[in-house]
């Protein structure tokens, strides 16, 4: 029977190989592949995510704490930034960007239909609230994120774990909701009701879902065209009525203070529950409680180097902040610290196993030294030899780095699905993890390479001298 | 191809050893084509005298040089070009694969272009055709002497050097051997370079000369 060149050159150099030696490189290699792979593939995650939070710096919203009981709260003017805390903040080192929220003053219901038709199935029914900010804060700005009046449907953005409470927490609890992929979702018609009785019939869409703000945003130009056209008298906030110089009665609501008489009005003065003594014209009420409802909350955009401060700033004024950013930057270090360990410790153990893999090779190759110095005689060249110790040498290591990229993948997958759901991670590994896998097999290679071709050299060259 | 033995002494040899050897000490030119015998009894450095034009000898005095080039100058890289091509050798010591088959043994050569004859009809020749899915290890030492015979002929060469080639077989099978091997190298007009004891001739020579 007719063999290969290449199978009886085998045959000629087969050495009973140390087995527990390779069983120890490989599986030292193995380990030290799978835990380079993973602390890469975590790495790139860590900074991704990070990269996706923090386009252009950081961003973080603002409001003032919300004090006191029931009483005090009836009274919003400590709700909102006056223009002099907007500069304020504006003027706080580290300060990019700032932009405000702007709410609906309106009553909002919606009907949510899963199923993918008005009509179809059960809809999901809450009162709900619209808030925009301006495009430039928003970290995805779809091309149906462009309203017009004439448009069949509004344009909504959620932030993304509202869709993982639907899948994970909603949907699972009640058999008339279905879990819905982002693809679902998007497609999902939305019945919007607006204004006093339910005045105003909308069909709505989710377009996006926010990785960066906690709220339900619409295009500020619908959110602008609503609040004209659908309005209503909600505010809430209650005063004190001064007559002389005392107060007279129980606390009146701002809309029933409307209803004064205008000479009334114009003599008396009113004051907030929060600050009693503070006696203002019903003009000057007017006045703030217009921008009151204007702005409740703000978005700022943060240098990076500059956060801590800010943070340190923002608490002595008073004002609560969305604690995620914060959170996020401490989870990153993590991550990246159990990178790097997880990577310190694979590159140690893929150290460790070039090391074993090399002895063993050289040993194999000083058992067959004298088939190798038969062969050389004969005219084979030291290439020829040395590449038989490389095959069997690449086809165990593309093995072993083939199922640590297998395991890496599994693991990462394993990991999405129980612990990292919801931070829109791309499933598996990343193509950077594939290429620095790629280009970490070249150079285990290639030192082993180097290896066995020197070895071989020794023992050809000992054939010649 | 032409090798110069250029007052060649090898270290081990003493000058009285070598006193009379119309070989050692001496200048001689082989030209290919020629069938040079050399004859000693055992210990006269006939094995030493083809290593040393094998290349695998260098304590030596003098030159051995091949197409007007010593070798002590060749590199590496050539000495593998002339294993492979120009010369072939039959260790005394045969060095087969013993763990191989005889065929396994003679495929394992990088494949000389077209053999003639063909590897089937030297191994009938000489009887050893019904041998060759054996493993060398479970052969006779003539036989094994034969497989590596027909090995160092599949080979490309202009000179073959046979150390002592006939040692291990029977007259009959030795005088098939040595037909063979007359045939072949004629027809590649190479030369041989053989060694013997002071026995029989079974290789017609052009040249004879005790070391």
């Amino acid at each position: 029977m007719k063999s290969s060149r290449a199978k009886l050159l085998r045959l000629c150099l087969r050495t009973e190989s140390p087995a527990k030696a390779l069983f120890l490189a490989s599986l030292g290699c193995l380990l030290g592949s799978f835990l380079l792979i993973l602390s890469l593939q975590c790495y790139f995650d860590s900074n991704r995510l990070k990269g996706d939070n923090q386009k252009g710096g950081s961003f973080v919203t603002l409001n003032k704490k919300v004090k006191g009981g029931l009483l005090l709260n009836l009274s919003s003017t400590n709700k909102a930034f006056s223009n002099e805390e907007i500069d304020q903040i504006q003027k706080i080192s580290g300060v990019q960007d700032l932009g405000e929220f702007s709410r609906n003053h309106f009553p909002v219901t919606v009907h949510i239909w899963p199923a993918g038709r008005i009509g179809l199935g059960a809809a999901a029914r809450a009162d709900l609230f619209f808030e925009s900010v301006p495009n430039r804060f928003l970290d995805q700005i779809p091309e149906s994120w462009a309203w017009e009046q004439n448009h069949s449907y509004v344009p909504i953005m959620v932030p993304k774990f509202y869709l993982d409470l639907w899948n994970f927490g909603l949907a699972p609890s009640r058999d008339e909701y279905p879990a819905l992929s982002l693809e679902a979702a998007t497609s999902m018609p939305i019945e919007i009701f607006m204004g006093q009785n339910r005045s105003k019939r909308m069909i709505g869409r989710f377009v996006a879902f926010s990785k960066r703000i906690n709220s339900v945003l619409v295009p500020e130009k619908f959110l602008k065209w609503a609040n004209q056209d659908f309005a209503t008298e909600e505010n809430q906030d209650y005063f004190f009525v001064w007559n002389e110089d005392e107060i007279d009665g129980q606390p009146i609501s701002f809309s029933d203070l409307k209803k004064f008489p205008k000479e009334k009005l114009n003599r008396t003065f009113f004051s907030s529950l929060d600050e009693p003594a503070n006696k203002k014209k019903f003009n000057e009420l007017k006045t703030e409680q217009l921008r009151d409802s204007e702005v409740g909350r703000l978005i700022v955009r943060l240098k990076d180097t500059k956060a801590e401060q800010f943070f340190k700033k923002i608490t002595e004024m008073g004002y609560e902040t969305n604690r995620e950013m914060p959170q996020n930057g401490w989870i990153h270090r993590a991550a990246i610290f159990t990178a790097w360990i997880g990577g310190g410790l694979g590159g140690f153990l893929s150290l460790l196993s070039i090391g074993t893999f090399t002895s063993s090779f050289r040993l194999m190759i000083v058992q067959s030294a004298e088939s190798t110095k038969k062969l050389i005689h004969l005219g084979f060249s030291k290439s020829q030899i040395s590449k038989v110790f490389f095959v069997k040498f690449a086809q165990l290591f593309l093995s072993i780095w083939t199922l640590s990229l297998v395991f890496g993948y599994i693991t990462k997958v394993i990991l999405e699905k129980n612990f990292l759901t919801g931070l829109g991670m791309e499933t598996g590994l990343s193509w950077q993890t594939y290429l620095i896998a790629i280009i970490y097999a070249t150079a285990f290679t290639s030192i082993n390479y180097w290896v066995i071709d020197r070895a071989v050299s020794d023992f050809s060259e000992k054939s010649l001298d | 191809m032409r090798i110069r033995l250029n007052q060649i002494l090898p270290k081990p040899l003493t000058n009285d050893s070598v006193e009379g050897s119309s070989i050692w000490g001496q200048e001689l030119i082989f030209e290919k084509g020629n069938f040079i015998e050399i004859k000693a009894q055992s210990g006269q450095g006939k094995s030493t005298l083809l290593h040393i034009i094998y290349g695998l000898r260098f304590d030596f005095e003098g030159t051995c040089e091949i197409d007007g080039k010593s070798t002590a100058t060749f590199s590496k890289e050539k000495w593998r070009e002339v294993w492979s091509d120009q010369l072939s050798l039959v260790f005394q010591d045969l060095r087969l694969f013993m763990d191989l088959t005889a065929r396994q043994n003679l495929e394992l050569l990088p494949a000389f272009h077209k053999p003639n004859p063909d590897l089937m009809e030297m191994c009938e020749q000489i009887n050893i055709a019904h041998l060759l899915d054996q493993p060398v290890g479970t052969l006779s030492l003539g036989q094994r002497q034969r497989f590596a015979l027909v090995r160092s002929l599949l080979k490309p060469f202009d000179w073959l050097l046979l150390d002592e080639p006939f040692s291990h077989l029977d007259k009959e099978n030795a005088e098939r051997t040595a037909k063979l091997i007359e045939s072949i190298v004629r027809s590649r007009n190479a030369g041989i370079i053989y060694t013997s004891l002071m026995t029989h001739r079974y290789l017609a020579c052009n040249q004879s000369m005790d070391l």
